[in-house]
């Protein structure tokens, strides 16, 4: 999560979404993704034990239940 | 002395129209006239329609005259921000990429307004497809404020901030992503409401972020807003996000006062980096709430350094999904800003943005238990900054302008900002007050409290 990210990096994300850049517009996006790379990191960080609403809560896997005994 | 006719509020104007001491014509002519004379400077307007404005005019000037009087906006006029649909007319987005659109039917906003009455003189500048907060915008150039005509007006509803404040018409309609209305609004010296998300029908508007968007009014004071939101508020099947909440009469509980409100004063963040103007006003408004009877609470907002993140994680690939086929066909005719927000946007990972949705709905429920259990609002200054020349405004003008208000589109609270001050050089303030979940009558309520102690709402532009 901490690798920094590179003009490849970027160059790849684009091209997923049939988007181009030359190099030195590559450069300008890469902070930006970094950036987004760190927030998602607080993020996730935050999100550590949130279930979710009762509506969107998966079931618990098969051996959590048998540890739970239920 | 008469108040011009343009200065008037829509309420002042509503009831002399209903005495048939104001025509609808002449109240439109004062206005056209009023875009002939300022327009070139402030560069509110996209497209002014003037020859229909007068038509509707004169047709509201009959059913007025036959007893047919249809409420408050009945003979009013009013503009919407270019990416609203108006029948006919062309919805550019202030963007070359959609320049030569010309809309088919009127959004669902524009009709509710057309049935309350309003006049529709025209559609409004904007930060290029509402995807910015200065209104500096490379194809129709900056709107202009009018407090200073070299500053910004703030945005993205930049033509609707510059266009209320100078008197061109009583009511600018404004969309807000991130802060959009709030922001022109706090910058321009008037009142901007963002409802709460779901109360106001998007039907017939060009989306940047479905799940953020809000659409609602800037006016010159709380009331008109309030006049503004009882017509456009309610359900909207074309709407998927549309609520079935009910709308209440916001004039019943509008002058109730904030006697016995619990307002929070954040103790954290919202205070970061402010200027010293602003921080000094939004104290004097706190010290000003109290002293009308509200009791002030300080307290932690939860989650807090998190809630911008998340809002742009799922605003800026909401946006880049809007605008990709122009991502990939066109984007040389995209300006710079907006073309680099949609590239990150792009590349932002799927997971990141699923993993922010999950977020918000963790966060509203933090906030619905321990905040807004506590307290009936939130205040706050609009913005950090006041309006920044436009040939220094630059990203860190962005980042100032919305600090304050993203934190709202994550929770779909309903929010206004008023005006509480002026800075050394003159340049509006604005107060933020934020209420509960389909809660706007407090919102309103307390704003129009504050704003009837103070005279700053009163104040007009040096044009």
């Amino acid at each position: 999560m901490n690798q920094p990210i590179t003009r490849e990096d970027a160059r790849s994300a684009l091209i997923r979404v049939g988007l181009s850049a030359s190099d030195e517009r590559l450069d300008r996006i890469v902070p930006g993704l970094q950036y987004a790379r760190i927030a998602a990191a607080a993020l996730a960080a935050l999100e550590m034990g949130y279930r979710g609403p009762a509506s969107f809560q998966a079931p618990p896997p098969a051996g959590a239940q048998r540890t739970h005994g239920n | 002395m008469a108040t011009d006719p343009h200065w008037l509020s829509i309420a002042e104007a509503a009831q002399m129209i209903e005495r048939r001491e104001l025509s609808p014509v002449d109240l439109v002519d004062a206005c056209l006239e009023r875009v002939e004379a300022l327009d070139g400077r402030l560069n509110a307007f996209i497209t002014v329609l003037a020859a229909e404005a007068r038509v509707a005019a004169r047709e509201a000037a009959d059913e007025i005259a036959n007893g047919e009087y249809r409420g408050p906006l009945h003979g009013i006029p009013v503009a919407l921000k270019d990416i609203f649909a108006v029948a006919g007319a062309p919805m550019t987005a202030a963007s070359l990429i959609f320049r030569d659109v010309v809309s088919e039917e009127d959004s669902e906003v524009t009709r509710r307004l057309r049935a309350a009455g309003a006049i529709v003189l025209g559609t409004l500048n904007l930060h290029e497809i509402a995807l910015g907060a200065t209104g500096i915008n490379p194809h129709t150039g900056p709107a202009r404020n009018p407090w200073n005509t070299d500053h910004i007006t703030g945005g993205s509803s930049s033509g609707a901030g510059a266009a209320v404040a100078a008197g061109l018409c009583f009511a600018g309609m404004g969309t807000d992503t991130g802060g959009s209305i709030r922001i022109p609004a706090a910058l321009c010296g008037i009142a901007g409401l963002k409802p709460t998300f779901g109360r106001v029908s998007r039907r017939g508007l060009l989306p940047l972020s479905w799940s953020l968007d809000h659409a609602g009014p800037l006016t010159r004071n709380v009331e008109d807003a309030a006049i503004v939101l009882q017509a456009i508020a309610g359900n909207d099947a074309g709407d998927p996000a549309s609520s079935q909440a009910d709308v209440p009469n916001y004039s019943v509980t509008l002058g109730d006062g904030v006697r016995g409100l619990r307002v929070g004063v954040p103790d954290r963040y919202f205070g970061d980096g402010v200027d010293a103007d602003v921080d000094e006003a939004f104290r004097g408004a706190v010290r000003q709430l109290e002293g009308l009877g509200a009791e002030l609470r300080e307290f932690t907002p939860p989650h807090i350094d998190e809630m911008p993140d998340a809002t742009a994680a799922i605003m800026l690939p909401e946006a880049f999904t809007v605008h990709q086929s122009a991502m990939r066909e066109r984007p040389e005719d995209i300006g710079e800003d907006v073309r680099y927000r949609l590239e990150l946007g792009a590349a932002y990972p799927a997971a990141e943005y699923i993993q922010a949705l999950r977020l918000r709905e963790m966060v509203v429920e933090t906030w619905r238990k321990d905040v807004f259990g506590e307290i009936d609002l939130v205040a706050t200054s609009t913005a950090t900054v006041a309006a920044r020349p436009i040939d220094q405004s630059d990203l860190s003008t962005t980042l100032s302008l919305i600090r304050n208000t993203n934190p709202f589109n994550l929770l779909g609270t309903p929010a206004i900002s008023v005006p509480c001050g002026f800075t050394g050089e003159g340049l509006p303030i604005g107060l933020q007050l934020v209420g509960r979940w389909f809660d706007e009558a407090t919102v309103l309520r307390a704003a129009h409290a504050y704003e009837s102690a103070t005279d700053w709402h009163s104040r007009r532009p040096p044009l």
